[in-house]
């Protein structure tokens, strides 16, 4: 086995639905699109399909946990505002920066909250957003170029 | 150090404050390693008050790729202004070729990881001269082709390396023993004790039958049974760290977690 071809094939299942999905729904048909040992793809058909299952609704609990503290949401919005963020998450991966947090949070306040979005609770994430528009600013970030994690979207 | 408590922002006042049965802060190495003037001072605010241990998340020991020296750089610089005894990170990897899987995700047990692994640590220690101690993770996914168990994956890992520690995660052992039917004494038995240094312990969840690790609840009867089983076992343990995130509640709870366990493990 190709430890490598292992962690970059089991990255992409982990961090994104569609990945995820297509492993799930046909593993040979998604193995043989890939190229990696024969090794590998026995080690990759035999990993449990509710584990991964779980694997990935915890990593996208542990991202939300983050940017629920980061929009400094009480419990009923951040209640509210779960569906909308897992359903933006399981699309857009986490980038490389060291403040990825930072950024997945501005990403989904500013791109994919519903429209319906109560004044108060618009207004209390829009000071947020600036807030941590300003953080990284301060850390010399170039927040208005095009995300970077853009590029991971591709099968 | 004695009994120790994870920093986290939302209990930034009342540690700065009181002392009261803290003896030492944990702190989230990447927290600090930007430029922004308000979090020098804050790591500074709890210099002053704390010798303070950075634990680090996001270096990705066990990535197959290697590691990216200008991560070492940003923690070297860390440790220069903490000056700590130690610091810690994870057995596990978290990024490959440019995905971050936003979590810390296990190895597979195999020799390939383990050299892996073991290259990847010579190369921080060839940067970093202050020793470093590594965690245990609770995992979901299991290896289905494993080439030995966990602990004598750590078994190998410790024995490739003196230079290293380790940071036994009570709650995540026990997390794993229940999630994956094992017994914790067992797994305690495989590997060397000697060299754990630190200990975390928290409060798990529960989702269904699994067990869940997600540093938000009182640590249960049942870890603090976990602790005092180590105690004699691990005659190197310098610190505990109380390792809560959420849903702090009262101060005064959190303090008499760290007493409880200085009374278990240093009295």
């Amino acid at each position: 086995m190709s430890l490598e071809e292992y962690q970059h094939i089991l990255s992409k299942i982990l961090t994104s639905s569609e990945v995820r999905h297509f492993f799930l729904t046909d593993r040979n048909l998604f193995l043989d699109t890939e190229v990696i040992s024969a090794e590998t793809k026995n080690r990759l058909k035999e990993l449990s399909a509710e584990q991964i299952e779980e694997a990935a609704q915890a990593l996208l609990r542990k991202r939300w946990g983050v940017v629920k503290e980061l929009l400094q949401l009480e419990e009923k919005d951040a209640r509210y505002l779960r569906t909308f963020y897992f359903e933006y998450a399981k699309l857009f991966p986490l980038s490389l920066s060291v403040f990825k947090h930072q950024y997945d949070a501005l990403n989904f306040a500013e791109n994919h909250l519903p429209k319906d979005l109560e004044t108060k609770l618009n207004e209390h994430i829009s000071d947020r957003v600036h807030m941590i528009r300003n953080y990284l600013k301060q850390e010399g970030e170039k927040i208005n170029a095009k995300p970077r994690w853009r590029r991971f979207l591709k099968i | 150090m004695g009994s120790g408590i994870g920093y986290r922002r939302a209990i930034k006042d009342e540690l700065i404050f009181d002392h009261t049965q803290i003896d030492f802060v944990e702190v989230i190495g990447e927290h600090f390693m930007g430029k922004a003037p308000y979090m020098k001072e804050e790591l500074h605010d709890l210099l002053i008050e704390y010798t303070a241990i950075p634990h680090f998340i996001g270096l990705s020991l066990g990535s197959a790729e290697g590691i990216k020296e200008s991560y070492i750089e940003k923690i070297a610089s860390v440790l220069e202004v903490i000056n700590p005894p130690y610091w810690s990170e994870h057995i596990a990897f978290t990024e490959c070729h440019g995905l971050n899987i936003g979590h810390l995700t296990p190895l597979p047990y195999s020799q390939e990881a383990l050299d892996v692994f073991t290259k990847n640590i010579e190369k921080v220690q060839s940067y970093i001269q202050t020793p470093l101690i590594l965690e245990n993770i609770t995992y979901v996914l299991n290896d289905p082709i494993q080439e030995m168990t966990e602990a004598e994956f750590l078994r190998k890992l410790f024995d490739s390396n003196p230079e290293i520690g380790m940071l036994l995660d009570i709650t995540n052992l026990f997390i794993n023993s229940k999630n994956h039917g094992y017994d914790y004494k067992e797994w305690l038995n495989q590997i060397d004790c000697n060299r754990v240094v630190q200990i975390h312990y928290v409060g798990h969840d529960q989702r269904g039958s699994l067990l869940i690790d997600n540093h938000s609840y009182p640590t249960q009867e049942e870890i603090w049974e976990v602790m005092s089983y180590i105690q004699p076992l691990c005659p190197n343990l310098k610190g505990s760290v109380l390792e809560r995130d959420n849903k702090f509640g009262p101060m005064e709870e959190l303090r008499a977690e760290t007493k409880r366990a200085k009374e278990i493990l240093f009295s």
